[in-house]
């Protein structure tokens, strides 16, 4: 009884977090439109999915998004660890608590208090907003993944090359940006997922200027069943775990 | 002249940092505070006044969904603490070698896939037309097609479903650092399965400060994935 009831409950709780992603995938190879039935195997709903013209631009769109997002928050996130390791200064508690604020506070007051400032300022909810949007809230998770890497870094090596007659310009280049390159692409990767992903903050401040994935599928499966959205659930599916693994075997390679 | 140099690499460094905490964190929440202070009396004028939070205190509407969201997230997040424990428990403290990591990726990569394809699958199977409803009219337990999708049980799932990897690892993480000794102790001393858990496991396994991140962790989430689940 103490050996079968463990693991019962462990492959019954395992089923059940595999079921819905599974499914999903079985049924984007469905020649049947129905969500129950099973008609043959075929790849009629990824030609439609690629045939669907907004929907490709949707694609392409988020994927720049993603891009930029991504980038500008790496750039600001990994000056903003540098600064926030290697120097002590007032309020820098402070500024660290923040961060942390930032990344727990809900989604949906950050979406509210930036839609509120956009409309104050006048700007055209579009690229622009969703890009000051999806970089706020990717920011606080790259930097505390560099910081992370850095609070492990040995601190003679700056020390040592300095004494060896480097300036700060070369040290940091030679030595600090090889350190934290591994968690710089972690967390480009973290902040491209997180913003491809995002739809809280999306509905609030995105404009009919600029549509973006994951508000083509909420509007797309709100109406009904659509199985091209199978379909490309599926490629998403694929894809994240490409980019995750991806950033995984970048930070376990560069812990050895 | 070091010391200078020095301030303005720092300056330099935090810059982008301080102008995005001002002008994309302060500033947004302050104009946020301001407006929620704001009273239209006319289409041209704006007055001052609390009428907003009289509005949301009077209009049951509002405050029931506020307290809804919030007996919601600490229903889900109990729930999900209740479901992960035992999983967390035997991937940390059960399973050995190559099956305990096997084990913890297993529970790690549903989650590598977005949050919305996720809540998507669970809508396939939950739907009038998908496979939970036609598999329990095969079975011939009900009559016709039946609507799983939008109610109470369809959010408690979605939000459960996607909150347990936030409880998840924490808990194996922290279970997987508890000393031994200290529950080998508990059984030495007298104690039963539900004492020792109760006085060992618990404070140690739950109530440790990693936890309580996955426990904030999984209450944000829950805020958020309403709006998804009830679509």
């Amino acid at each position: 009884m103490t050996r079968w009831l463990p693991r019962t409950y462990l492959t019954l709780v395992y089923i059940l977090l595999y079921v819905p992603i599974v499914v999903l995938v079985v049924f984007s190879f469905n020649e049947s439109r129905t969500g129950y039935a099973w008609g043959g195997l075929s790849l009629r709903w990824y030609e439609a999915l690629f045939n669907n013209r907004a929907m490709v631009n949707a694609m392409w769109n988020s994927l720049w998004l993603a891009l930029s997002a991504a980038t500008v928050s790496t750039v600001i996130g990994a000056l903003t660890a540098l600064a926030l390791h290697r120097y002590r200064f007032r309020g820098k508690k402070l500024l660290n608590g923040m961060l942390f604020v930032v990344m727990m506070s809900p989604e949906i007051v950050l979406a509210i208090s930036l839609l509120a400032l956009f409309l104050l300022v006048g700007l055209q909810l579009g690229y622009v907003s969703l890009l000051l949007a999806h970089v706020t809230f990717c920011l606080p998770f790259v930097v505390i993944t560099v910081m992370a890497r850095l609070s492990g870094f040995d601190e003679s090596l700056p020390e040592a090359a300095r004494d060896l007659g480097a300036s700060d310009f070369t040290m940091t280049r030679t030595v600090l940006i090889p350190v934290i390159m591994p968690a710089l692409l972690a967390g480009w990767l973290l902040g491209f997922t997180l913003s491809l992903d995002d739809v809280v903050v999306s509905t609030f401040v995105g404009g009919p200027s600029y549509e973006i994935l994951p508000l083509r599928i909420y509007s797309m499966v709100r109406v009904g069943l659509k199985p091209e959205v199978n379909a490309l659930g599926t490629l998403l599916l694929v894809f994240s775990l490409v980019m995750l693994m991806l950033s995984q075997w970048i930070l376990i390679r560069s812990k050895r | 002249m070091r010391s200078s140099v020095s301030r303005l690499s720092l300056w330099l460094l935090l810059t982008p940092f301080l102008l995005w905490i001002v002008l994309l964190v302060i500033l947004p929440h302050l104009q946020m505070l301001r407006v929620s202070f704001q009273v239209r009396e006319s289409w041209d004028s704006i007055a001052w006044g609390i009428e907003q939070y009289q509005n949301f205190f009077t209009e049951s509407y509002y405050w029931r969904t506020f307290v809804r969201t919030g007996v919601m997230s600490l229903f889900t997040t109990f729930l999900t603490l209740i479901i992960a424990f035992p999983i967390a428990w035997y991937i940390a403290r059960l399973a050995r070698g190559c099956s305990k990591g096997i084990l913890f990726l297993a529970c790690l990569i549903p989650f590598w896939a977005s949050e919305l394809v996720r809540t998507y699958g669970w809508m396939i199977l939950l739907r009038e037309s998908g496979l939970f409803s036609s598999w329990l009219k095969a079975l011939g337990w009900v009559d016709g097609p039946v609507e799983m999708l939008h109610n109470d049980v369809a959010v408690i799932i979605g939000l459960v479903y996607n909150g347990l990897l936030f409880m998840a690892v924490p808990l194996v993480t922290t279970l997987d650092g508890m000393d031994e000794n200290l529950v080998e102790a508990g059984y030495d001393l007298g104690g039963g399965h539900g004492t020792v858990l109760r006085e060992i496991v618990v404070p140690w396994g739950v109530l440790m400060p990693c936890c309580l991140n996955g426990y904030s962790f999984g209450a944000r989430k829950s805020c958020t994935c309403s709006c998804c689940c009830r679509w």
